[in-house]
């Protein structure tokens, strides 16, 4: 079963999720889902008086609709990308057998 | 040194005889991600594990609507439950409508749920794993 949305994945440095946030709903997005995560790729910090350092990471999960996706990817990476403060990145994927969220045009007839 | 023996054509044909694909039904497999308010995760665990789904996580997460909202409605449902688990195509229909009753028995049941195709996997082993290949019904046509 084909669905119309698709579902945005923002890694990003933690307390910076609202960044993320921030542009996905000027694009459009009407809400998401943080989760916290921890980051393994840098491995020059190494350790810290014998503490292993890891950085922690905000996974933020958005599901929106295939029609603004691109607007959505382009303003998170210039809101939250690996050259702001945030250093996020974001990917996004097919999603199938959505249940749960309206479509956008339904929800304007029912205004 | 002994030699290395190669499969001759018989060892060749009875392999793919008793390959898994021909014993077994193999459908492809989906990710299934529900979204739910924070302790309602548990009956959807709980509901997938009866229907023969072999691995289920559960994350905890945060909605993204302003905290203050939420003190001032004085509940806690920004706090959210995220349950991933690994589903077989041809029990989507079945766990989807379960998911839509529970969604529809009160406001702060409901959530979203939605599926993601998933590509490719390292070895049967996993396959058989995630399918919880007990319960596959053996394909009588051999196919």
């Amino acid at each position: 079963m084909e669905s119309n949305g698709i579902l945005l994945v923002a890694i990003i440095n933690k307390e910076y999720s609202d960044l993320v946030m921030e542009a996905a709903k000027i694009s459009g997005a009407r809400g998401g889902t943080i989760f916290n995560a921890r980051g393994t790729g840098n491995k020059e910090m190494g350790e810290f008086f014998g503490v292993p350092i890891q950085p922690e990471k905000e996974i933020v999960l958005i599901l929106v609709e295939n029609s603004i996706k691109d607007k959505c990817l382009l303003n998170i990476y210039k809101n939250a990308g690996l050259e702001t403060r945030g250093q996020g990145i974001v990917f996004a994927l097919p999603v199938e057998d959505m249940l749960g969220l309206m479509p956008l045009d339904l929800k304007e007839e029912e205004k | 040194m002994k030699k290395v023996q190669l499969p001759t054509k018989k060892k060749k044909e009875i392999l793919k005889e008793s390959s898994y694909e021909s014993t077994h039904v193999v459908s492809p497999l989906k990710l299934l991600f529900i979204i739910v308010n924070r302790n309602q995760g548990q009956f959807y665990i709980k509901a997938l594990s009866e229907l023969h789904v072999g691995a289920t996580f559960e994350i905890y997460g945060y909605g993204t609507a302003p905290k203050e909202i939420y003190s001032l409605l004085e509940t806690e449902d920004y706090k959210k439950d995220l349950v991933i688990g690994v589903v077989n195509t041809c029990d989507i229909e079945k766990i989807m409508h379960l998911i839509n009753e529970r969604f529809s028995v009160s406001k702060l049941a409901k959530g979203v749920a939605f599926t993601i195709p998933l590509d490719s996997m390292a070895g049967v082993v996993f396959y058989k794993y995630f399918t919880n290949n007990r319960s596959i019904k053996e394909n009588q046509n051999g196919k």
